[in-house]
């Protein structure tokens, strides 16, 4: 299976789905008008993973910005890692967000109250990176 | 002095244009744009308030706030153009009516946005606005969840979770006015206030257009 690897513009993430090691990571900002054109094929390649998975898959999310439509589609790759979490694969989720800004907290707060994976919040002070 | 008319009068008297500076000065307004609005031109704005915020040494949770509110805003007048492209001629109000105005006074941001929408729509946003408004911030957060948690993804907008995410992020300071202008139009305008420091109520100039005392 092929990674996925996109690199961000003003509108949207980086992203970087590693098929080997598991590990898939979106940061920066997503705030395009069309997510579903965004979004769609990483749902898509998350299907092809959940059938071959690694034993191990790790989640992160380290934005900077989101739009409301963005946020349905982050739920939407957080419930296709909670089936493969709920068949029984080790998943994990890490939720970055900055120690001045309660709106990404909150967003993670309230993904966490939906989705059965855990999500680890991780603080971060922006201006220590 | 009416805009129009310093404008008009600029080329005379340069006077007038003073008088413009000030009157921008006075509302304390950093950045204002009216017309067409595409995509391009969103990101361009969002980039210029996010330099102009950071340059200025914007608090990073109240310079969050103001991208993320504006960012919503634009875009739900975006999702509007969009819908009427199918349906109106490119001279059409309802596409080139589009207006932000971001000012700074000493506590405070203030977003203003506004663009024109038919009747028809004004009805059923007027209607959905009255419910999110009238929420508590307990049953705001279970509306966002509900919204939020939809089984069908959106392939357009945020399927109205905008305003009550604006709403939310504002802490409710966001007020809301529908002008029907004829009897096809409706001027739709936002005015969000984020406060640089929560435990601060003001008073606000653009406030009392849409809520004269």
């Amino acid at each position: 299976m092929e990674n996925i690897q996109i690199n961000g513009t003003s509108k949207t993430p980086d992203v970087f789905f590693d098929a080997h090691t598991g590990k898939l990571e979106i940061s920066g900002r997503s705030i395009p008008e069309n997510s579903y054109q965004f979004y769609e094929p990483l749902l898509t390649w998350l299907d092809g993973y959940a059938s071959t998975p690694q034993p191990e898959t790790l989640l992160v999310f380290k934005l900077d910005y989101f739009n409301t439509s963005s946020s349905m589609y982050i739920l939407g790759i957080l419930k296709k890692l909670e089936k493969l979490y709920t068949s029984g694969n080790k998943s994990e989720v890490k939720w970055y967000y900055d120690a001045d800004d309660e709106d990404m907290l909150q967003t993670g707060e309230d993904l966490k109250q939906i989705v059965k994976i855990p999500i680890d919040m991780v603080q971060i002070n922006s201006e220590d990176v | 002095m009416p805009l129009q008319k310093i404008y008009m009068n600029s080329s005379s008297n340069m006077l007038d244009i003073h008088r413009f500076y000030n009157l921008m000065q006075e509302e304390h307004v950093i950045l204002s744009y009216q017309g067409k609005l595409d995509g391009e031109l969103i990101d361009m704005l969002i980039q210029m308030t996010d330099h102009r915020l950071t340059f200025t040494g914007t608090r990073l949770r109240t310079k969050k706030k103001v991208i993320n509110i504006l960012v919503e805003a634009l875009q739900n007048t975006y999702h509007y153009i969009i819908q009427a492209t199918y349906t109106e001629p490119e001279e059409s109000p309802l596409l080139k009516s589009p207006f932000l105005v971001l000012a700074e006074p000493p506590e405070y941001y203030a977003i203003f946005t506004g663009n024109f929408i038919t009747n028809e729509q004004a009805k059923h946003l007027q209607e959905r606005v009255r419910t999110v408004k009238g929420l508590s911030e307990d049953e705001l957060q279970q509306y966002y969840i509900k919204s939020l948690n939809k089984d069908e993804l959106p392939q357009q907008g945020g399927a109205g979770l905008g305003l009550a995410d604006i709403i939310r992020r504002a802490k409710h300071d966001v007020n809301f006015d529908f002008q029907q202008i004829d009897e096809t139009h409706t001027l739709f305008s936002l005015f969000i206030k984020v406060h640089k420091n929560e435990s601060s109520p003001s008073q606000s100039l653009f406030s009392s257009l849409i809520n004269p005392a």
